[in-house]
């Protein structure tokens, strides 16, 4: 008799009591009136609702399909269009309506892989491709694979030994298999007459369905394909929170990225009923119909961006076929000259008329499915053929960037524009910690003072100083001289002026990626590199050198500063946006359509619709200097500059026309820019390295020129840059000249033929430090 | 005297008879519908099926005659309705998800096992009565193992399982927690000062002594609802424990309130948890979202309605459009494929199973004995409530599996181990009669 036992003694007469008898009988009615309730619902839902669910259920179920909505059509100022859609068609597995059995199901995929060509496994193919792959390196990557513990298959795989294949019918349906009744793309792009075939066999085909989807054509291909992009598969899964499906494609570069939730409109929904194959019996409720994206009206000329095209290509094909000679060694060397940019504004509303990039790309090609080959070769160029470098390279502007140091020299009153300086080939600043040093003292130099030109420009104004593109002029405006009693203008405020002009930060053309460029300030300077700003520092900023840095977007908004006489618009490549009915939106800067009523955009009786400049800065620069500047741009192409080219050399150029556009009563402006460069690419290719500037050697430069007519109502303005060309003078001056006579319509342009016998080298148009 | 006797002789004979013939229906139903199965899915009846049959004959006839043998006062009812139950488990999980079918089989064996065992071994629980609070802490701390190192073997979901090393085996503990839970309260409640304790309020602390245990149990529920999203489980927890009070101190309070705050949890859940409030939006209305978070409700009412009332028979139906269908949506696939016939012939089961539960508690003669036959009761009838009201959407639904048919070891083996014990159980307090007679 333990304690327990005792207890339990006890606690038996605690049982008998009746309490726990009524409670539990309580508790008995509450489980069969909730279970009579249950009894109730089952055979409600399957006697008395079931034949109505029966009905909604018969060979199942409902699906809610999401209707795409047309994708806007994007043409340019005239009505061309630059992105249309085309049918197509896809074929689907839904892996949920395939036959749940493995060998019914591998024969579904053997009959769909004879009909589409799309293999039901890459084993064999793998085990082919591994096999012809090289076997040395494929030990070796075998033999680190198991000495690491890692599995050879997946290395083998990621190591691009072997070249990836595109995913079979097995592959596809173990990706998708956890979204059961999403259809998931096997082939997509086919015929309609392989459609069609597809569709006969459905009968032994459960699960495969073909859906229309209409697949984007560029009919402009590479000559727009920086501007309008191309569209492929949902980049990450972060996108399905965005109402996209699984199959859908999407904008990934260019206006198609920037403008796809315009572009791509609302879906439509549809409720459906559709038999245990997933074919469609029929529809339950309304359909809500798709919401057509925007189409897009752009301010490009395609006219003339084919010509700018063809004049890029050609001028670059030109500059490849040119030896450069060496003025001291006479070896001749041809440079390697891939890329360059036009771009073509209108400086009274900044609308983008022309923005060429070479190299380019046929975006058509991934109008299905990225091609790997291409995409891959495209991706290893160096020169970014991917790239807008209009809007996204940055280069030094070079003596294109004079323009602002005058303007800026004159509206503060470091000399006036008619006041002369001493120019020698040469100036010599002393070091700020070490002034009576001559061993230390920095010399800066001219171009002309350079090889093939030994020469110097005597005295110079603002004018000429603009006119033949003169440094040491620059120099001493900009970071002051002391014997002059010149009070320099500094980097900061120099920095404030450019950024008027729209250097240094980004100018809000509706395009992806664009970059600000660099405008330097002390702050910077001590933030980046440690140092304090120096004279020498100015002195480099003055010419557009050194840290500042620039797209040939930028440098286009520059001179249509000039040209409108100071007002820096926002660049603009979408006109207005129209809808499926016809209405006329415009585009603000964060991308809304806005009526074009409430947007002020004025609209013609013949439909035309206007234009609403956006004014990002006026500048602060008194007419009088606006004018002067104006003036010196005017002088660039006059004989007295550089513009006309080869102005060293007059003789070999006697038919030329100092200003090329005047016989047709079309005066210009302009200024040339040959930058020197040592970005990382020049690195690579050893254009430009440590000993090359420690010797004070010729370092590689960029072509530049940009400039804008009528002089005196300017209509257009245009930037040409190519990179590595050389002088500017020589190569982007011609190609702007070309662009500007495709625009008036005047000259037949012709394609620029080589120089057959170029007697010098060009020359610098920056600094080189001599210590 | 005689005539009590005479009486048990007779109840004894005619028992006996009734649970032979019982399982003979049982067995004769596996068999038809094993056979149905085989014809339908492969047109001749396949080595497999017959083997699965025989694995599941074997260890019903051997289980049964143990239990004859060593239980001969056991409720005649109980365990025929378990080898009904978890054999047509078997076909089902079988016919909804082949992979699973050889675990399942043998997963049935085992619960066997454990049935059998659990109605032979307990020797008045001493054991389990004398340390509740070791055996919960226990199972609270695998509970608590699941948070760091629970995995879902299915991939993605609730993370309620541990992996059982060296095998290919997985472990819900929330499972074992469902009858060592029953054992703490019933092993709490017999004691009669926590009794006292519970129906008067102290001088001291007022009425908190009276709330704390009921304060403290929502806590432990509301703990399995937020760190485990365990949404069937918290409520039946909570829903047992509830019964219990009721009936240790009738106090309809106690309910009251508990319902109160069960609500109160439902409703910060509904707006705290996106799982959920997607049950309770489902629930209410599920046909705008028919495709997407509804799919799986939706497409069990299809089943359940596409099934009628003769059903379309084993593997002629589509059930396997619900996701899951093999584990909580079991009762649905019935609704399918055995129409409403077989959806009230379950429901009938399981209400007979529940009822004969609560008869033994009333039979026993030890608190202990009640509030575990009790307890166990009301365990199977709250799982089952909740999945067959949630699959018909009478209730919300609530993840939990229907016992013996659904395919998954953990349920499999506690509901046999629960059941096991109402075997034993019925045998002990029917045997202690006879003591009675020669005292």
């Amino acid at each position: 008799m333990g304690f327990w036992d005792r207890q339990e003694r006890e606690d038996r007469r605690q049982a008998a009591d009746t309490a726990f008898q009524g409670r539990l009988y309580f508790f008995r009615i509450i489980i069969v009136v909730s279970i009579s309730l249950l009894l109730y619902r089952v055979f409600w839902l399957q006697q008395i609702q079931g034949n109505q669910f029966v009905e909604q259920a018969r060979e199942n179920r409902t699906a809610r399909l999401l209707l795409d909505a047309p994708r806007g059509v994007i043409f340019d100022r005239n009505g061309e269009p630059l992105a249309v859609n085309e049918p197509s068609f896809n074929v689907t597995i839904t892996p949920a309506f395939l036959p749940s059995d493995e060998g019914e199901r591998l024969a579904v995929f053997e009959r769909l892989s004879l009909l589409t060509g799309v293999p039901v496994t890459n084993t064999l193919a793998q085990e082919q491709l591994i096999d012809a792959a090289d076997p040395v390196l494929r030990q070796q990557y075998a033999d680190l694979a198991e000495l690491y513990g890692a599995p050879v298959d997946e290395t083998l795989d990621n190591s691009g030994l072997i070249p990836q294949l595109p995913s079979s019918i097995q592959d596809v349906y173990e990706t998708f298999s956890f979204a059961q009744y999403l259809p998931a793309t096997i082939k997509s792009g086919i015929t309609i007459t392989e459609a069609y075939l597809i569709e006969q066999e459905s009968v032994y085909l459960p699960g495969v369905r073909i859906i229309p989807e209409p697949i984007r054509r560029y009919p402009t291909g590479e000559l727009t394909s920086h501007l309008i992009g191309f569209m492929g598969p949902l980049p990450s899964e972060a996108w399905l929170a965005l109402g996209y499906q699984r199959d859908d494609r999407v904008g990934l570069a260019g206006l198609e990225v920037s403008l796809e939730p315009l572009l791509a409109g609302n879906k439509g929904e549809r409720q459906i009923v559709t038999d245990w194959t997933g074919r469609e019996i029929r529809q339950l409720g309304t359909t809500i119909t798709p919401q057509p994206g925007y189409n897009v009206h752009l301010t490009l000329d395609m006219e003339l961006q084919a010509q700018a095209t063809e004049i890029l290509s050609q001028t670059l094909q030109a500059r490849r076929e040119f030896a450069d000679v060496d003025f001291f060694t006479g070896l001749r060397e041809f440079r390697e000259v891939e890329l360059g940019v036009i771009v073509a504004l209108d400086p009274r509303s900044g609308e983008v008329l022309a923005m060429v990039n070479l190299p380019a790309y046929d975006n058509n090609r991934f109008a299905t499915e990225i091609p790997v080959d291409y995409y891959l070769g495209l991706v290893r160029n160096e020169y970014e053929p991917f790239l807008n470098h209009a809007i996204a390279g940055q280069y030094p502007p070079g003596s294109t960037f004079k323009v602002v140091t005058v303007a800026a020299a004159l509206q503060e009153g470091v000399v006036s524009a008619n006041r002369l300086l001493e120019t020698p080939g040469t100036i010599t600043i002393a070091n700020q910690f070490a002034p009576n040093d001559p061993g230390r003292a920095q010399e800066f130099v001219c171009w002309i003072s350079l090889p093939p030109n030994f020469g110097d420009h005597g005295a110079m104004n603002a004018y000429t100083g603009m006119a033949q593109s003169c440094d040491i002029y620059m120099y001493k405006i900009a970071g002051g001289f002391r014997d002059e009693n010149i009070q320099g203008l500094g980097i900061n405020t120099l920095g404030d002026y450019a950024r008027q002009f729209g250097f240094g930060e980004i100018q809000g053309i509706e395009l992806p990626l664009e970059a600000p460029g660099i405008i330097p300030n002390t702050e910077w300077k001590q933030i980046n590199y440690g140092e304090p700003w120096s004279t020498g520092d100015d002195y480099n900023a003055a010419i557009g050198q050194g840290y500042v840095l620039s797209t040939p977007l930028q440098v286009a908004q520059m001179a249509a500063v000039v040209a409108n006489g100071g007002f820096l618009y926002r660049p603009r490549l979408v006109h207005h946006l129209t809808d499926d009915l016809g209405n006329v939106y415009a585009l603000d800067e964060d991308f809304n359509p806005i009526p074009a009523e409430d947007a002020g955009v004025p609209i013609d009786e013949n439909g035309e619709v206007g234009f609403v400049p956006q004014v990002l800065d006026v500048l602060d620069v008194d007419q009088e200097f606006v004018d002067v500047v104006a003036e010196g741009m005017r002088l660039v192409n006059t004989m007295e500059g550089t513009g006309t080219s080869y102005i060293y050399d007059f003789d070999e150029d006697q038919e030329r026309i100092p200003d090329w556009l005047l016989n047709f009563g079309i005066e210009t402006a302009g200024k040339t820019g040959t930058s020197e460069f040592c970005d990382n690419l020049s690195q690579r290719k050893g254009w430009c390295t440590e000993e090359k500037i420690l010797n004070g050697e010729v370092l590689p430069t960029h072509a530049w020129y940009v400039g804008y007519a009528p002089f005196d109502d300017p209509e257009i303005v245009v930037v040409a840059f190519m990179y590595n060309g050389g002088e500017g003078s020589q190569w982007a001056a011609p190609m702007v000249r070309e662009v500007m006579a495709a625009y008036f319509e005047v000259d037949d342009y012709a394609p620029v033929e080589p120089e057959d016998d170029p007697q010098e080298q060009e020359p610098l148009d920056g600094d080189v430090s001599s210590n | 005297m005689g005539k009590k006797i005479v009486m048990n002789w007779i109840r004894q004979h005619y028992f006996d008879r009734l649970q032979l013939l019982l399982l003979g229906l049982a067995i004769a139903f596996v068999l038809n519908t094993g056979i149905t199965w085989s014809l339908v899915s492969t047109g001749e009846i396949s080595w497999q099926v017959i083997g699965i049959f025989t694995l599941w004959l074997g260890g019903i006839l051997g289980a049964f005659f143990y239990l004859r043998w060593t239980r001969p006062y056991q409720d005649p009812l109980l365990f025929p309705l378990a080898a009904l139950l978890m054999g047509w488990g078997m076909w089902l999980v079988a016919r909804l998800a082949p992979n699973f079918m050889w675990r399942q089989v043998i997963w049935v064996i085992l619960a066997l096992a454990v049935l059998v065992v659990a109605a032979v071994v307990p020797a008045r629980f001493r054991p389990l009565r004398k340390y509740p609070y070791t055996w919960m802490f226990g199972g609270l701390l695998l509970l608590a193992a699941t948070l760091v190192f629970g995995v879902n073997p299915s991939g993605g979901g609730a993370r309620l399982w541990l992996k059982i090393p060296f095998l290919p085996v997985f472990f819900q503990p929330s499972e074992l927690l469902k009858i060592l839970f029953i054992i703490f309260l019933a092993s709490y409640f017999s004691q009669q000062e926590s009794l006292k304790r519970l129906q008067r309020p102290g001088r001291r602390f007022g009425r908190l002594p009276y709330l704390a245990p009921l304060f403290l149990v929502w806590g432990f529920c509301v703990t399995i609802l937020v760190w485990q999203r365990d949404l069937g489980a918290a409520t039946i927890f909570f829903l047992v424990f509830l019964t219990l009070v009721y009936l240790a101190t009738g106090d309809l309070q106690y309910v009251g309130g508990g319902i109160l705050l069960l609500l109160a949890a439902g409703i910060l859940a509904y707006f705290l948890f996106d799982l959920v409030a997607l049950r309770i939006d489902t629930w209410i209305n599920p046909w705008p979202e028919a495709d997407n978070r509804a799919f799986q409700i939706v497409q069990s009412l299809y089943a359940l309605g596409a099934g009628g009332v003769f059903g379309k028979g084993i593997g002629l139906g589509f059930p396997q459009y619900i996701p899951v269908v093999h584990s909580d949506f079991a009762f649905a696939a019935i609704g399918e494929e055995w129409g409403l016939i077989g959806t009230i012939f379950v429901i009938s089961c399981f209400m007979v199973l529940i009822l004969r539960g609560f008869r033994i508690a009333f039979q026993t003669k030890w608190p202990f004995d009640f509030y575990l036959a009790a307890g166990i009761s009301v365990m199977f009838f709250a799982q089952t409530l909740l999945i067959m009201g949630g699959v018909s959407r009478l209730l919300p639904l609530t993840g939990v599996t229907l016992p013996f048919v659904s395919y998954g070891g953990s349920s499999l083996l506690i509901s046999s181990l629960m059941l096991g014990l109402l075997i034993y159980l019925s045998d002990r307090s029917r045997r202690e009669d006879q003591f009675d007679l020669h005292d």
